[in-house]
């Protein structure tokens, strides 16, 4: 070998042997069993506590973190500061002691259209991350890869600018924190503090950047909707709405009409005066259609989910601009991404019995900030946000979008367009695009209350929220589901008895269109390890109320109580 | 002539030797002014204290630790010397020479620059050299806090890995929690450094376990001056950084006997309390025995920095067949020191207590003992402090502690922190560390508290 050769390789083994990056990892290793019975008042507590209950759910899970922290001997330019993953394993048992969740499809058909496979079981590396970190003088970098949670903005109970993971409903409703509710993605999330410049300090930036496209994650909706937490949609299905009596009075109609030019013996669509809900579509529009105008339509309306493919080509990205001055913390972001509360898209809803959740890409600005007044001691925060285009349901010109079928029949009958049956551009969907502006205030203040907790203080936060809807009529037939302003107020408070052996909370959001919903929850752990949970939640108030609580679901019929029993390390 | 070579080398050799020697023994008369200690305490190196001697007792410690001791709380009180100067090195007490007439308390009893009347940007060294602390001072309560919290700061970095642990008197223990704490000064450093938000300090606090509380992180920011802290927390379960009040600082920590302020006996804001300084008291600290026959030498890490894990206190729920309380340490022993004894206000009306009382060792300042009552004047809650002597760098002196105990005795319940001493009671190893490169001004932001955990 020659001696060239040689001295590289010497040198080679003395720069990976003998130099000075021999290092070793800090190690954290932590997790916890939990196991969880979900009790529901199938008509809510408004209606009698606990006078109509069934099993909802008898969760097990086990959740495990394990942190590394490479330790250096020197310093060094760029360094991997950690690496964290996060597992979820979960078992519901409700499907095995009992048979009231038998009717549920087994398996998932799609992407994001669940079967019970998908919520019976979780095996999920939920995050798995590296932190990179790189030091430039005064100025630190911190970049973060993998499949991680990013939590924007200073709202309790509330996603204004916290808009990046989406939600998963699969199996849980609010009872959880949003660490578990949060759908992780794989992301790469790049922060970078410039310090201070001129009178601001903590000057920084987060740039956050996802090819990973998830929608909100609702249960299995199959054709029953009979999985636990799919009681929402079979209450939509059941629920009487305008816009199915108007259009098939219009269906009803169009036979009368037919019938009247000689082109049909009897009117086939004669039975569908009168009917209201999805349900009454199903049983007896769907069957008559299959036969007549829309022929191979699905007799049970299918449920499909229109996420864009995850990758580069479909990108969502932000960022977050940081600085302060004084006491006060300001944030700027911007982030472009696709909508995660899908909106239905009716346009093959007569004509295939199709229903698809639509997730059109939209632009979000906002801002938050906080800051502590001395004179009141207390913490008040803020955050609003404006979307330049959010899909909401308006279902006034979705007859249009029904396709040829309709249109054949509508040239045949010589019926101009934007008369009687048919009326509005052909690619109408059932939604238009509106601007949308969030806004919310809270103060955060801790008090001794001594009556009330002798040793510690009541912690308490108030806030205040508004979102408004540009260039909106509310309609109760074409429009029904949405204000075009919706006030909110929410008070949560907690405290902790018995040096903490005891944690109980309460968490209720008031909807100004005078509905209610109420959180509370108790806490007992002797040891720290054992512990014990027992939680409530309930919607109160008037179900006709235009309102979230109650639009499209009434989720005042609707009432939980959950016991937990775990064990943490 | 090898013989004049070989006398010449071990003359020099034991000069060298006894050199070093007084180059560490800041204190000349050391010895003395602790045989003066245990003159005035009317006893003597070895004694034992038991229940025969309660009279000398009650002259020989604190009113409450005779009280606990009296109740059957406490082990016999084995009196025993230092072996060693345990004052402050030389460095250091020229610092403090160095300040003479140079800081003053203004009217809030915060310290300013006695020629500008500003607070001060920089400070190292004691601010007020010890023979300007004088009874009849306004301002001598708040100099003795300033001196404590300066030789706190001498570590120019400092992290304490340490568990929780609440015990009640009658059942033991109950739970732990795992938590560090790692704090920059911007004070008590040898040099000034870059402080363009005009900071006094940044410290952080960290839970690492059990899972519901892994990660929580707090961190405040101390700004010069009479301003309340900037507190922020970062909560997992939510994934974000909630801003807090500053001023909550009598608000019980995670549940325990600790509030905010108790952490090494004190981390409030001096301007916050009426501080009324009562004169010094001889009295009984108690030590580990090790403290008192050798300092801790800290090893040298090769990333600078420095540590050590020195073992702990036993407790009485650890010993089957203890006949202390199960909050009390079994092995210990106690030393006669004098203290500087300051009585406190609150400023804040809606402060959790009533008046305080520290005792300040007047030598070491490290804080060994504070009395809490409530605001009916009913004693409350006492907090004690068991320090070590410690030797890094350059550096040495009285310097952290082992374990801080907090007894509630209206409550019958205390909380222990044991820290930076190993393994204890099925904890990860804890360590004391000085001067970690890794704690540095950009690690302690708000940003950063969301990158050191998850």
């Amino acid at each position: 070998m020659s001696r060239y050769i040689k001295s590289v390789l010497a040198m080679a083994f003395a720069f990976i042997f003998c130099g000075n990056i021999a290092q070793a990892f800090e190690t954290d290793f932590h997790g916890r069993m939990q196991s969880t019975y979900v009790l529901r008042d199938t008509n809510g507590f408004q209606h009698g506590f606990m006078d109509n209950t069934s099993c909802a759910q008898w969760r097990n899970e086990l959740k495990i973190d394990l942190s590394l922290f490479p330790e250096y001997e020197t310093d060094h330019m760029i360094s991997i500061y950690k690496f964290f993953i996060n597992y979820r394993g979960a078992y519901d048992a409700v499907f095995d002691v009992t048979d009231r969740w038998d009717d549920v499809r087994d398996k998932s058909p799609a992407d994001f259209e669940y079967g019970k496979d998908d919520i019976q079981f979780e095996n999920d590396l939920r995050e798995a991350f590296v932190d990179i970190e790189g030091v430039f003088g005064s100025q630190i970098t911190s970049l973060r890869l993998g499949r991680q949670i990013v939590q924007w903005g200073e709202a309790d109970g509330f996603n204004v600018m916290n808009i990046i993971n989406p939600q998963d409903n699969r199996v849980m409703m609010f009872f959880e924190t949003p660490d578990d509710l949060a759908t992780p993605l794989w992301m790469g999330r790049l922060n970078h503090n410039i310090g201070s410049i001129g009178f601001l300090n903590n000057v920084g930036v987060e740039l956050v950047a996802t090819p990973d496209i998830r929608p909100h994650m609702f249960s299995v909706m199959d054709d029953d909707m009979n999985a636990p937490y799919a009681f929402g949609f079979r209450q939509l299905k059941a629920r009487p709405l305008d816009f199915i009596d108007t259009r098939t009075g219009q269906f009803a109609n169009l036979g009368d009409v037919l019938v009247g030019a000689g082109m049909l013996p009897a009117n086939p669509f004669a039975g569908f005066r009168g009917v209201t809900t999805i349900n009454g579509l199903e049983d007896v529009a769907f069957p008559v259609l299959d036969q007549t105008l829309a022929p191979g339509i699905n007799q049970t309306l299918q449920w499909h989910d229109n996420s864009a493919s995850s990758g580069v080509e479909h990108l969502e990205y932000g960022g977050k601009f940081t600085a302060s001055y004084g006491d006060f913390i300001g944030y700027l972001y911007y982030f472009r991404g696709y909508q995660d509360d899908g909106v239905m898209n009716f346009s093959e809803f007569f004509t295939k019995g199709n229903l698809t959740f639509d997730h059109p890409k939209q632009n979000y600005i906002g801002a938050s900030f906080n800051m502590f007044l001395a004179p009141i001691n207390a913490v008040f925060r803020g955050e609003g946000n404006l979307v330049d285009e959010v899909a909401i349901l308006d279902l006034e010109n979705c007859w249009g979008g029904q396709g040829d079928t309709v249109h054949l029949y509508q040239d045949v009958l010589g019926i101009p367009e934007g008369h009687g049956f048919l009326n509005g551009p052909e690619n109408a969907k059932g939604y238009t695009m509106h601007k949308v502006y969030q806004g919310l205030l809270g103060l955060d203040i801790d008090r001794f209350v001594y009556w009330l907790n002798p040793t510690t203080m009541i912690k308490t936060s108030w806030q205040i929220y508004w979102k408004h809807i540009d260039d909106w009529d509310y309609d109760k037939t074409w429009r029904p589901f949405d204000e075009e302003d919706n006030y909110r107020a929410t008070l949560f408070v907690w405290t902790d008895y018995m040096n903490g052996k005891i944690h109980p909370e309460m968490f209720v959001m008031y909807d100004f269109e005078n509905v209610w919903m109420t959180m509370m929850s108790v806490k007992y752990s002797r040891d720290g390890k054992f512990f014990t949970k027992l939680t409530q939640m309930s919607f109160w108030g008037d179900s006709d109320a235009i309102s979230p609580f109650t639009q499209p679901v009434n989720l005042i019929n609707t009432s939980e109580l959950s016991i937990r029993f775990g064990y943490q390390w | 002539m090898v013989r004049r070579l070989i006398t010449a080398v071990f003359v020099l050799c034991l000069v060298s030797v006894f050199s070093l020697q007084s180059a560490y023994a800041d204190n000349p008369n050391w010895k003395a002014d602790q045989d003066a200690r245990f003159k005035k305490l009317d006893i003597k190196p070895g004694d034992v204290l038991t229940k025969n001697d309660m009279d000398k007792i009650r002259k020989c410690v604190p009113a409450t630790i005779a009280k606990w001791y009296e109740r059957g709380d406490l082990m016999d009180f084995e009196v025993q010397p230092y072996q060693y100067d345990a004052s402050h090195n030389v460095a250091w007490q020229k610092a403090t020479e160095a300040n003479r007439g140079k800081y003053t308390i203004d009217e809030t009893g915060g310290i300013i620059e006695a020629a500008t009347g500003t607070f001060p940007v920089f400070v190292t060294g004691q601010p007020f050299p010890e023979d300007t602390i004088k009874v009849g001072d306004p301002g001598a309560g708040s100099k003795v806090m300033y001196n404590r919290l300066l030789c706190k700061a001498r570590t120019e970095t400092f992290k304490y890995e340490h568990i929780v642990l609440w015990i009640d008197f009658k059942d033991g223990l109950e739970r732990t929690v795992e938590c560090y704490w790692a704090t920059y000064f911007y004070w008590g450093r040898k040099a000034p450094v870059a402080n363009p938000e005009n900071l006094q300090m940044r410290d952080m606090t960290i839970a690492t376990a059990p899972f519901d509380m892994a990660g929580t992180a707090q961190l405040s920011l101390r700004t010069l001056g009479a301003k309340d802290d900037q507190v922020y927390a970062y909560v997992p379960a939510i994934r974000r950084v909630k801003r807090l009040s500053g001023a909550n600082r009598s608000d019980p920590y995670m549940g325990s006997e600790a509030v905010f302020d108790d952490a090494f006996i004190w981390n409030g804001l001096i301007p916050s309390m009426e501080w009324t300084y009562q004169g010094k008291k001889t009295a009984l600290c108690w030590m580990m025995p090790y403290a008192l026959e050798h300092t801790t030498k800290m090893d040298h890490n090769s990333d600078g920095s420095w540590s050590c894990s020195p073992p702990t206190e036993i407790l009485g729920f650890e010993v089957p067949g203890s006949t202390c309380a199960t909050w009390a340490p079994t092995n210990t022993v106690w030393v006669p020191r004098d203290f500087h004894v300051v009585g406190v206000m609150p400023k804040d009306p809606y402060y959790s207590c009533g008046k305080m009382e520290f005792w300040v060792d007047s030598e070491g300042y490290i804080a060994s003992y504070k009395w809490v009552y409530d605001k009916a004047g009913e004693f409350w809650k006492g907090l004690m402090m068991l320090p070590i002597h410690l030797t890094w760098s350059d550096k040495y002196g009285i310097q952290t502690v082992v374990t801080h105990s907090i007894c509630d005795d209206k409550l019958g319940h205390a909380t222990v922190v044991k820290g930076g001493c190993g393994k204890v009671n099925g904890s990860s190893h804890t360590r004391t560390i000085f001067e970690l490169p890794k704690i540095k001004p950009r690690m302690l932001t708000v940003e950063k508290m969301k990158m050191w955990t998850k």
